[in-house]
């Protein structure tokens, strides 16, 4: 009582501290402020979304049933999609360099052009391969990332299931193949299911991993040459030459994460854990917003999901050397789930769709949508960072200062096991004391001190009852999941 | 046991009926060799010339097989016509009974049956349909008080005895099944209904969380069981379950219904879906409300199991009964039960067998049916029958009392048979003409025929057998034996079946077809070229004579009605006919829906039919027709106008190869891990489910026909072979690049088109270093080189070597 009565006191520093009436107008929504656009196409083109990449005036499609599609005017009321190559095995990811399309197949990174221009793809080069498939469905093979040096950057799926060929090295690896192609090095191991790969504006290679055995949860986190990310499939390849990641011994199952992090050997932590079911299920592809194209979040990265057919955002910041943030819900509703995502023309985002295989939210199979940007700008918790103590919320809009008041903002935490089992409920789940809330001089930022702070944990940060300063609007969500591997010493 | 029932069936169907013939009222030549055929005249009178083989027909069945049937109180069997015509009285007839109950053997115990209360329905509809009526009399056997349903299914899926005057029509387990329950469904047990819930178990991938679609997939299981469970899954994943049943519902009111579940579930009361526990999920529950009144009411519960923990249970709750699993007792499934007619042993007396044997030695029943030897050893023989041309009327007293009558009509028969008689005596005997006409003879019997079920609007052609008028023109002998030994139908949309025939009636029918139709026909094939096959693939196509707007190709639908499969025409029809079909087909057959497409009839038109059949000549590699119908959302991949490239894991080559499918309906595909070739084959190409379904990855193999597994070539050294890369020319076909060692190559394959088929052109070209390739000899294929067995050859940088491969 004395504690609260003191918070009341710190956080109302102009106005009285009677919480103002919600206003009973009808709530905007995510659509207020972002579009859904579907993509129109025939019914017997299958856009089951592989790669997407924009290449000269046509937006070019690589599918999972092995295909390319050109399509023109992909924009406009009336797309028009001609086949532009078949017969790849089943390619996840595409680019473009020097006027070659870049893919990933199962077996092979490959590059592709159209030499006559007759609409058809004539010149098919193999850049590298040599890394072998058992035969296994779900030996998916994602990419390529470019990283800042021109290398190209795969992951490779580990399987489920039956080998008909035999096991295979290298499962659950990402590998780099040098700009000049011919070979590769295995280069990260422990992946489960990295179905997102891309570059940071700093040319560091990032992947997405879908929770599962060996991943407690769903994940963010950037590749770097010599880390084990936790899953034991693939280990045994640390043993061949080419491998630039130490063996890590046996992987004992049931580590707490902050001693999974401590004692096994180069054990990465993810920058973002993306908590399951609250932030979706599988993530997929995410870019950065590095133009502002969704302009309240530029420099923050948008991710798609697989199965929940939600784009949501992530934050970063580099703490004690590495890098770690929250993520946030943005936009709900797609027709299907989301593999691969890409920026359009200003304001907008390409969705690529596809849900076979392992279903989704909305009522389509696969497909093309974007995200339009309605140029209104929603009242959100903008970012989380770190701050020593506890927490720094930043806000989109200057926000009520009366409204911060002790359960307005709500923190919990939690941790989880690194184990075989599939995925990990929450572990260790607290309720934090907001010992302090300080409102900037703005309004735009609210500094959270946190009692009982713990570093390996994801910290759910709630501020249902923060308001605006203007019409003392409600957050368009509220809420963030900030992963605290390492804090602050200032 | 089974054994003696077909016998009683077929002996029914086999003999002829003397009374009939004596009412017959003109009987023509022919006509009356049939008589003499039918009326058995040669099981006792020598008919002379090669006539006594012709005329004699099949054995009826031995009498001791009677013996276990005969329920002397009842009168059964019930051969009172048969009896009648060979004279006996009614007494006679009872004393025969009593005797043929005296020959012994063991009664077969007779069971209650529980069948699907629609099989009945469904029998009556299948009777209809495949017009069973043309050869049996709609009441003729009183099967109910002779058999059971096990015995009568067993009967009717696979009789003992074949080839006789009524041929059996295939039917599949469950359709014998419902076409028995209707012929017994005297027996049905009113008010009996078996608890508990029926249900079906299907084996297959659940992708996802939906409810597959199960509809033409063959239930792995089915029965009756008394709780809805995964109890009666065989298997830990990848199944759905379907139960079914009359839920006798106990009260008028609100229930609530739920399914707890994993993965998904569903519940329909009265066809409407009340729980939807859809997904693919750890164990949840769902539930629904219903609004029902006291009485029956149907349920339907399904389930699908993917993988991990499987688990289902289904509850209810209403007016004062607490929410409980639904019990089998408060279910019924809609089985229903025939409860055959116990039998009635027959106490013979000694003096009613004597008699009885007395009346089958006079009407010489030994002369048709097998009688153990002895039977007759105490009774005088009778007098010995004499040969047909001494006969004379009034000559002594034949068994069959209209036998005279017969003699009479027939006269004195010829020394052999014309072959066209044989001809027409086969057809009547072998019960052909009792559902086709030939000659204007014979067909369904109008209130047969007006049962029939129509599935495409082909008017008369598209509902009745074909008329077998010239058949012996139309058909080439082959394809004719194939028809009558296998019962081969060509006509989809007709919904009755031929009956198979055997070898020797294949072979004679082929022999006497074509003597009699079409002993003066020269046929020529048209000489093959590949612009003619191409120029008839045009004509066959939209755009050109538009064969396809009404007749599917190898498999493929057409544009409109489902016509007769082009693809089958070649090895069919013989070429005359099928030139003069294609120019004037109502010449051929009036009133047919095959339209005339050639109106001049001129030197071109008969060029364009020509070209037709010689296109139809490559068989599995007919290129398809512009127009044939290619179902976008089915996932069999139809090359029709540029080649399909399909990236697959295929199995037994390697889990990274490229499928080529081509347009001439000739294929091949790659190994990339070691580039090689790996397969060549014909027809169809490939179903891309393996690779385009879930998450796929299953092994593929071809479709179609035709298949080799390929020994490619070796090069010299064998160093190891990396893949460059691929290109593709501009009709779409993959050129593989390849490097060993400091040799580079590109390897290319075609199809082209050849007489009967289609052979592979492949060009591998040296592109730097020299290239030393040797080919293995293989054994199902030819590997040639200008004319030659591919053997070793050796190419230097820009030089070529072109493979032709035959198979």
């Amino acid at each position: 009582m004395v504690m609260l009565l003191a918070l009341t006191l710190l956080i109302t520093p102009q106005e009285p501290a009677s919480p103002a009436p919600v206003p009973k107008q009808p709530l905007p929504d995510e659509s207020t402020y972002v579009e859904i656009v579907d993509v129109p196409l025939p019914e017997h083109v299958v856009l089951e979304v592989g790669g997407m990449v924009q290449f000269g005036t046509s937006m070019f499609v690589a599918t999972r049933r092995g295909e390319v599609w050109r399509i023109e005017d992909a924009a406009g009321d009336k797309p028009k999609p001609t086949l532009w190559a078949e017969g790849l095995m089943e390619p996840l990811g595409l680019i473009e360099r020097d006027g070659w399309l870049y893919c990933a197949q199962r077996g092979e990174l490959s590059r592709m052009r159209d030499t006559n221009d007759d609409g058809r793809m004539d010149e098919l080069e193999t850049v590298a391969d040599g890394w072998p498939i058992s035969g296994n469905y779900h030996e998916y093979c994602f990419g390529p990332a470019v990283a800042g040096d021109g290398s190209f950057w795969l992951t490779l799926n580990k399987p489920f299931g039956g080998e008909p060929f035999g096991r295979a090295p290298w499962r659950g690896w990402a590998i780099r193949i040098p700009a000049e192609g011919g070979s590769f090095e295995p280069v990260c191991a422990g992946l489960r299911s990295p179905c997102g790969v891309g570059t940071a504006p700093d040319g560091v290679v990032w992947y997405t991993d879908n929770q599962g055995e060996w991943c407690a949860n769903s994940k963010f986190t950037p590749l770097e040459v010599g880390d084990f990310h936790g899953h034991p499939w693939g280990i045994e390849s640390c043993k061949l030459p080419e491998s630039q990641v130490e063996y890590p011994g046996e992987v004992p199952s049931g580590l707490r994460m902050a001693e999974a992090a401590k004692t096994i050997p180069n054990f990465r932590l993810p920058a973002v854990w993306i908590p399951y079911d609250k932030c979706g299920r599988s993530p997929g592809d995410f870019v950065w917003d590095t133009e502002g194209n969704f302009p309240p979040f530029k420099g923050q990265v948008f991710c798609g999901d697989q199965y929940s057919s939600e784009v949501f955002r992530m934050s970063l910041e580099k703490v004690g050397g590495r890098w770690q943030g929250a993520c946030y819900p943005f936009r709900r509703g797609l027709k299907s789930g989301i593999t691969r995502v890409m920026w359009g023309d200003q304001g907008t985002m390409w969705c690529g769709l596809t849900n076979r295989g392992w279903g989704s939210l909305g009522g389509s199979t696969q497909g093309l949508q974007r995200l339009v940007w309605r140029g209104v700008t929603p009242f959100e918790l903008q970012e989380i960072t770190a701050t020593k103590n506890g927490f720094r919320l930043a806000f989109t809009q200057p926000i009520f200062a009366g409204s911060v008041v002790g359960p307005s903002i709500e923190v919990t935490s939690w941790t989880y096991d690194h184990h075989e089992p599939y995925g990990c409920p929450p572990r260790d789940t607290r309720k934090h004391a907001v010992t302090g809330a300080g409102v900037s001089a703005g309004g735009m930022h609210v500094d959270l001190e946190v009692a009982d702070l713990e570093l390996c944990r994801v910290y759910e940060i709630r501020c249902d009852g923060v308001l605006a300063a203007s019409a003392k609007a409600t957050l368009l969500h509220g809420v963030g999941w900030y992963t605290r591997n390492a804090a602050p010493e200032e | 046991m089974r054994v003696s029932l077909c016998l009683l069936l077929l002996a029914l169907a086999a003999c002829g009926d003397p009374k009939q013939v004596a009412t017959t009222p003109h009987v023509a030549a022919d006509v009356g060799l049939l008589t003499v055929h039918q009326a058995h005249c040669a099981s006792c009178h020598a008919l002379g010339g090669g006539l006594d083989a012709e005329l004699r027909g099949d054995a009826a069945a031995p009498l001791a097989s009677f013996a276990t049937k005969v329920d002397a109180a009842a009168g059964l069997p019930d051969l009172s016509s048969h009896f009648s015509g060979f004279g006996m009285s009614t007494e006679d007839a009872s004393d025969l009974r009593m005797w043929l109950a005296s020959l012994g053997g063991e009664r077969p115990s007779r069971n209650a049956a529980e069948i699907s209360g629609g099989a009945i329905p469904r029998g009556e509809q299948l009777v209809r349909e495949l017009a069973c009526g043309a050869c049996h009399a709609p009441a003729e056997l009183e099967l109910s008080a002779v058999t059971d349903h096990a015995q009568l299914t067993a009967f009717l899926a696979k009789p003992e005895r074949a080839s006789v005057a009524v041929p059996h029509v295939p039917l599949t387990g469950s359709e014998a099944s419902a076409v028995a329950a209707w012929l017994l469904r005297e027996q049905l047990q009113e008010g009996a209904r078996a608890g508990g819930f029926g249900y079906e178990y299907y084996e297959l991938k659940i992708p996802n969380g939906d409810w597959p679609d199960v509809t033409g997939l063959k239930p792995k299981a089915r029965g009756v069981t008394d709780k809805i469970g995964t109890a009666v899954a065989t298997r830990k994943a990848n199944y759905a379950l379907q139960f079914d049943a009359t839920l006798e519902v106990p009260a008028d009111g609100e229930w609530r219904f739920a399914t707890r579940s994993d993965d998904g579930s569903w519940l329909w009361i009265d066809g409407d879906l009340v729980v939807d526990n859809a997904g693919m999920k750890p164990a949840a529950r769902k539930d629904g409300r219903v609004s029902l009144s006291k009485g029956p009411h149907q349920l339907r519960v399904a389930y699908t199991q993917g993988g991990g923990g499987a688990e289902l249970k289904v509850l209810w709750a209403g007016p004062s009964l607490a929410e409980q699993e639904l019990p089998g007792t408060s279910a019924s499934t809609s089985v229903v039960r025939l409860v055959p007619k116990s039998v009635v042993a027959s106490a013979p007396t000694e003096g009613a067998v004597a008699r009885g044997r007395a009346v089958a030695r006079a009407a010489r029943c030994d002369a048709c049916h097998q009688v153990r030897e002895d039977e007759f050893e105490q009774l005088p023989a009778p007098l010995a029958a004499k040969a047909w041309n001494e006969l004379k009327l009034g000559d002594g007293k034949c068994a069959v009392p209209a036998g005279p009558t017969v003699f009479e009509e027939v006269g004195a028969l010829p020394p052999q048979l014309a072959l066209a008689t044989r001809l027409k005596i086969a057809l009547k005997a072998d019960g052909c003409l009792s559902c086709h006409v030939r000659d204007g003879e014979g067909g369904l019997p109008p209130a047969v025929r007006k049962h029939l079920r129509e599935v495409e609007d082909l008017g008369e052609e598209g509902l009745v057998p074909p008329d077998l008028s010239m058949v012996g023109r139309r058909l080439r002998p082959e394809w004719l034996e194939r028809v009558v030994r296998e019962g081969h139908k060509s006509r989809d949309y007709v919904v009755m079946r031929m009956p198979p025939y055997g070898d020797a009636k294949a072979k004679q029918y082929a022999e006497l077809f074509g003597a009699v139709d079409a002993a003066d026909v020269v046929d020529n094939e048209p000489p093959f070229s590949a612009e003619a096959a191409a120029h008839g693939r045009t004509l066959a196509g939209i755009g050109g004579r538009n064969c396809i707007s009404c007749h599917t190709m190898s498999g493929r639908d057409s544009l409109g009605p489902q016509g007769m499969d082009l693809a089958l025409q070649h090895q069919r029809l013989r070429p005359g006919w099928f030139r003069d079909w294609l120019l004037k087909p109502s010449s051929l057959r009036p009133n047919t829906r095959m339209p005339s497409l050639w109106l001049g009839g001129g030197e071109q038109d008969a060029k364009d039919a020509d070209a037709i059949r010689t296109w139809l000549s490559l068989g599995e590699a007919a290129p398809l027709p512009k127009g044939v119908v290619v179902d976008a959302k089915s996932m069999v991949l139809v090359p029709v106008d540029r080649p399909i490239l399909h990236g697959a894991f295929l199995k037994g080559v390697s889990a990274r190869c490229l499928a080529v499918g081509t347009p001439a309906r000739t294929h091949f595909a790659f190994d990339l891990v070691k580039p090689r070739l790996a397969w060549i084959w014909r027809g169809d190409f490939l179903d891309a489910t393996g690779t385009w379904h879930g998450r796929a990855g299953k092994l593929v193999e071809p479709l179609g026909k035709d298949w080799q597994v390929i020994d490619d070539f070796t090069i010299e050294g064998e160093p190891k072979r990396r893949l460059l890369g691929q290109r593709r020319t501009d009709e779409g076909y993959p050129v593989v690049r390849v490097a060993c060692g400091d040799v580079r190559y590109e390897d290319q394959l075609t199809a082209r088109l050849a007489a009967n088929g289609s052979e592979l052109v492949r060009t591998i070209r040296c592109e730097a270093g020299t290239l030393v390739l040797r080919f293995p000899t293989a054994s199902s294929y030819r590997t040639l080189v200008q004319d030659k067995p591919a053997a070793q050859h050796t190419l230097t940088a820009g030089q070529s070597l072109e493979v032709i491969y035959q198979w």
